[in-house]
């Protein structure tokens, strides 16, 4: 893609705006339409469409398959421990009420940390399938 | 709270993505040996206290049911929880060897990953109160077990992975919809509150059709008669071990989710009798049963024999079940765990001896009585309760399935158990002639651990202990089907 100029500008252009507006519906999916789901799918693709025009081998060397991947298991075991935490902190599995001072606050803070869980595996299982699906051209 | 019943799904849930960080095999390998072992504890602990003091309910955030997501532990859920965690431990101890040699080196911690989610879906089914997670679940293991499938080493292994996964997502989606039309029938999906709003009395439409597309959906899940040839493939194509796992648990898991839908969820309509539904599928079981126990006979791959003879003994639960009595429901939770363990038994024999052969024959088994004398005892022993001898857990299942049947309007299919179960007794018998009374041939049967072969002696021993001592299976499923039955009547 290195003789595309107007792909490379547009794209250079995009990706802060996309990156952030992921991080936009991430962090407000409590209040407005979104969460760590679509947030994830967002944030991935603008990592995605800057692989597809810089090339593979620049963004392997930002995000490796092997760290992808431990972000991943990482998202889950948030998710996970946070609603260990309740159970500790005499509730419930996944109930927030404990987490923070007041109920309304340990609400805030556990959906937060749990939505913050689901974005990180979901982008990361986004980034593994489009990293999978160009081993397999690869290969042939 | 009593938090035993989301500590049984979330604790292999949690240690499946720390697999994926430690990556190193055996350290791999023993911590979903450790977890599965705590799950039991758990379990044994959990079912000990639903059986003195009845259900547990519990609620997860603390948000109430029904718009919250509640478990539910009853003793049915327990009978099923027990049996599949104790089936997956038992495979773990047995399987380490063979997934060393089967599945490829960078492929085994996300094999055993896999494992433990297919487990943890397993396991989430039977407790879940809340329907549409029991679809998410449902899928949770699915998935996994698509992967797992898809790992043995045989070339058409992917394949009948491939056709699994398209098989098990028709039976999902039936299944999906079939919730999809409850909810918006109801507006609830909470399943103790679906029994309660759906009421009795005539049947809409769109109900019908909810119950119709349940019962596909369930009976792909369970190989019902003619929606039963996934099983051969994915049974004659996948790793071995995960075939000695798959025998005592998924298509259990398909049963648990017909006892759960039609005698709980639908108690007060009671749809299996609205229809005739009951005959029908009791009909088509036997055929089933005649059909499949045919076909065992006529095959020489011990593994396809072995995958039809589950056929038949799934009809058999079927048979008992659409008897709509409650003798005949005890029958068929008796025989849901002595089958399982009959089974696995039997597909653990074939997983330890032919690590290396691809497809085993019976004629491989010449000859093995005098190489592997107590190996070969035990395996006798279970193919004696696959028969149904007295003494082995097999008669017990046997005798109150043909009791209960014999005590119901279809008295007269009792001759067609009868008559299968002798031409059981003819393929089995083929076994154990090759074993004990044929020239020894040149094969290469490979040496087993010790632990594997402890694993085959306890199934072999626990096959003769539940056939004398029948505290556990019949106490249990009595008290189970007593609890339905007084529910439907009232």
């Amino acid at each position: 893609m290195r003789h595309h100029t107007i792909p490379r500008i547009v794209t250079k252009l995009l990706i802060p705006v996309i990156l952030l507006f992921g991080l936009y519906v991430q962090f407000h999916g409590d209040f407005s339409a979104g969460g760590g789901f679509q947030a994830g799918v967002i944030f991935a693709a603008g990592f995605i469409l800057y692989n597809i025009i810089f090339g593979l081998d620049i963004g392997k060397s930002i995000l490796s398959v092997n760290t992808s991947k431990s972000l991943m298991a990482l998202g889950v075991i948030l998710y996970l421990m946070v609603g260990f935490l309740g159970i500790l902190l005499g509730g419930n599995f996944l109930e927030y009420n404990y987490l923070s001072n007041t109920p309304i606050n340990g609400q805030l803070l556990g959906i937060f940390l749990v939505e913050l869980g689901v974005g990180l595996t979901v982008s990361n299982v986004m980034v593994l399938v489009f990293y999978s699906f160009n081993d397999i051209s690869e290969e042939k | 709270m009593n938090q035993l019943p989301v500590l049984i799904i979330v604790l292999p849930l949690l240690i499946a993505p720390i697999l994926l960080l430690v990556r190193d095999n055996r350290h791999v390998y023993n911590l979903s040996l450790g977890v599965s072992f705590l799950n039991i504890l758990l379990i044994l602990i959990l079912f000990q206290d639903v059986y003195q003091n009845g259900n547990i309910l519990y609620e997860l955030g603390s948000w109430k049911a029904p718009i919250g997501i509640r478990l539910n532990a009853d003793l049915l859920s327990c009978y099923f929880l027990l049996l599949i965690n104790f089936m997956a431990f038992i495979c773990l101890i047995a399987g380490n060897k063979t997934i060393k040699s089967q599945v490829e080196d960078d492929n085994i911690h996300l094999f055993y990953i896999a494992w433990l989610l297919c487990n943890v879906g397993f396991s989430g089914i039977v407790l879940t109160n809340d329907i549409f997670n029991l679809f998410v679940f449902l899928e949770i293991s699915s998935l996994a077990s698509y992967f797992l499938i898809s790992q043995g080493n045989y070339k058409a292994s992917s394949l009948a992975a491939i056709q699994y996964l398209f098989i098990g997502s028709i039976g999902a989606v039936f299944i999906l919809f079939a919730i999809g039309i409850l909810y918006v029938n109801t507006g609830t999906l909470n399943m103790t509150d679906l029994s309660n709003k759906i009421g009795s009395g005539s049947i809409s439409l769109s109900m019908s059709l909810s119950i119709a597309m349940f019962l596909i959906g369930v009976g792909i899940k369970t190989a019902l008669f003619p929606l039963h040839g996934w099983l051969i493939r994915t049974y004659s194509y996948a790793p071995s071990i995960i075939v000695s796992y798959f025998s005592g648990t998924s298509t259990k898991i398909g049963i648990y989710i017909l006892l759960r839908v039609f005698l709980d969820i639908f108690n007060s309509i009671n749809p299996l009798e609205y229809y005739n539904l009951a005959q029908l599928i009791l009909f088509l079981s036997l055929i089933g049963v005649l059909l499949s126990t045919l076909y065992a006979i006529k095959q020489n791959e011990i593994k396809k024999m072995l995958a039809y003879s589950s056929v038949a003994q799934l009809s058999y639960i079927i048979i008992a079940i659409m008897l709509l009595t409650p003798d005949g429901l005890t029958a068929s939770l008796i025989h849901v765990f002595n089958h399982s363990i009959i089974k696995t038994g039997l597909f653990l024999v074939v997983t330890i001896l032919f690590i290396n052969n691809k497809n085993v024959s019976i004629d491989d088994f010449s000859g093995l009585g005098e190489k592997y004398p107590l190996l070969m005892s035990a395996f006798v022993i279970l193919l004696l309760g696959l028969i149904g001898l007295p003494l082995t857990s097999g008669f017990i299942s046997k005798w109150y399935l043909i009791s209960a049947i014999l005590q119901s309007d279809y008295w007269y299919t009792s001759g067609v158990i009868l008559i299968t179960s002798f031409m059981t007794f003819f393929y089995a018998w083929l076994l154990i002639e090759k074993i004990y009374f044929s020239a020894r041939l040149n094969h290469d049967a490979s040496v087993a651990t010790s632990y594997q072969l402890l694993c085959v002696y306890f199934l072999a021993a626990l096959t003769i202990y539940l056939g004398v001592d029948t505290s556990l299976t019949f106490g249990i499923s009595e008290q189970i089907s007593n609890n339905f039955y007084s529910t439907i009547n009232q």
